[in-house]
């Protein structure tokens, strides 16, 4: 049951998700074993010019995927659309959470409305490491 | 610990790097096929810990489907087919469309829309589209990856480990 509704006031803020990552969970999969990659190997990190390795993009994000289904259900599996930016690299074993806020509204179709919102992912020291706008449709009574 | 390079890379295991003057703004990425299976839906699931009756089973569609975020990977597959950039993923615009069923094949395509420098370093943007058996469009996406970490006047002339194109897998 979605929680965002026509109703949800402007600047209410969205329930936050928190996970925390490990290095199994920025491991590349192929057929028969795992990529050594930025996200895993110290020295594939070092030779991007990286100190240490990174958690994978795809990864930080998919708190944001989450947080937005508890807020739209079927009006983010269809009609949910966003813009995010990383701004810091996250560590392969960082606590993250994803937090947000309802930003604007505006009419979608006769029957739908988009809910803007601000969204952005930190980790537990307190750094935003992606930040952006997502939306999702809900029910518009006819005015 | 490694020391951080201060050269970019030239080639890794996969090839040679591409450089920002080969990047050919407007080219056709080509297109592929991708079935969604049901093991793709639970591994995403799995790898985001994100779960949902209506990823297991009966859905407000019909049927079980795959967490909408499955979407971002395809655009990298799509991207490592024609170029090989390893980088850091700078910036993700999408949109979900149609929810995507296990069985589903769902045609990639795509193309380079944009690239750029900034502050030192060298950008690219490529568009994807996902369309259905109907030839419904289901996602669209645009990314930007930043093609090296290490600034453009750093010479290319070392050899990485990790490299853009990737298992086409979840």
């Amino acid at each position: 049951m979605a929680i965002i509704t026509e109703d949800t006031p402007i600047g209410y803020a969205l329930p936050q998700v928190s996970r925390k990552l490990d290095v199994g969970l920025n491991q590349v999969k192929t057929n028969d074993g795992q990529l050594d990659t930025i996200h895993t190997n110290a020295e594939a990190a070092a030779r991007e010019g990286l100190s240490e390795p990174i958690a994978i993009g795809s990864r930080i994000f998919g708190v944001i995927p989450r947080m937005m289904m508890i807020c739209f259900d079927e009006g983010w599996v269809v009609g949910g659309k966003g813009s995010v930016v990383t701004r810091r690299p996250a560590g392969i074993d960082d606590l993250i959470t994803a937090k947000g806020y309802v930003k604007s509204k505006t009419v979608e179709t006769e029957d739908k409305l988009r809910i803007e919102c601000e969204v952005w992912v930190e980790t537990d020291k307190g750094v935003k490491v992606m930040v952006g706008q997502c939306s999702g449709l809900v029910a518009r009574t006819a005015p | 610990m490694a020391k951080p390079s201060k050269v970019r890379m030239a080639e890794d295991a996969t090839g040679k790097r591409t450089t920002y003057e080969e990047i050919e703004v407007g080219k056709d990425l080509g297109s592929f096929e991708w079935t969604v299976t049901e093991a793709d839906i639970e591994r995403q699931c799995v790898l985001d810990e994100h779960w949902h009756e209506w990823f297991v089973s009966d859905s407000p569609w019909g049927a079980a489907v795959a967490p909408p975020q499955i979407q971002s990977r395809p655009p990298r597959w799509l991207l490592g087919r024609t170029y090989n950039i390893r980088g850091v993923s700078y910036k993700h615009d999408f949109e979900y469309l149609k929810p995507i069923k296990a069985g589903q094949t769902l045609t990639i395509s795509g193309k380079i829309s944009d690239k750029y420098v900034k502050r030192n370093r060298e950008f690219m943007r490529w568009e994807t589209f996902a369309h259905n058996e109907d030839g419904e469009l289901v996602f669209s996406a645009s990314r930007v990856q930043c093609m090296d970490i290490i600034e453009r006047n750093a010479p290319r002339e070392g050899v990485g480990v990790d490299g853009g194109p990737k298992p086409e897998r979840i």
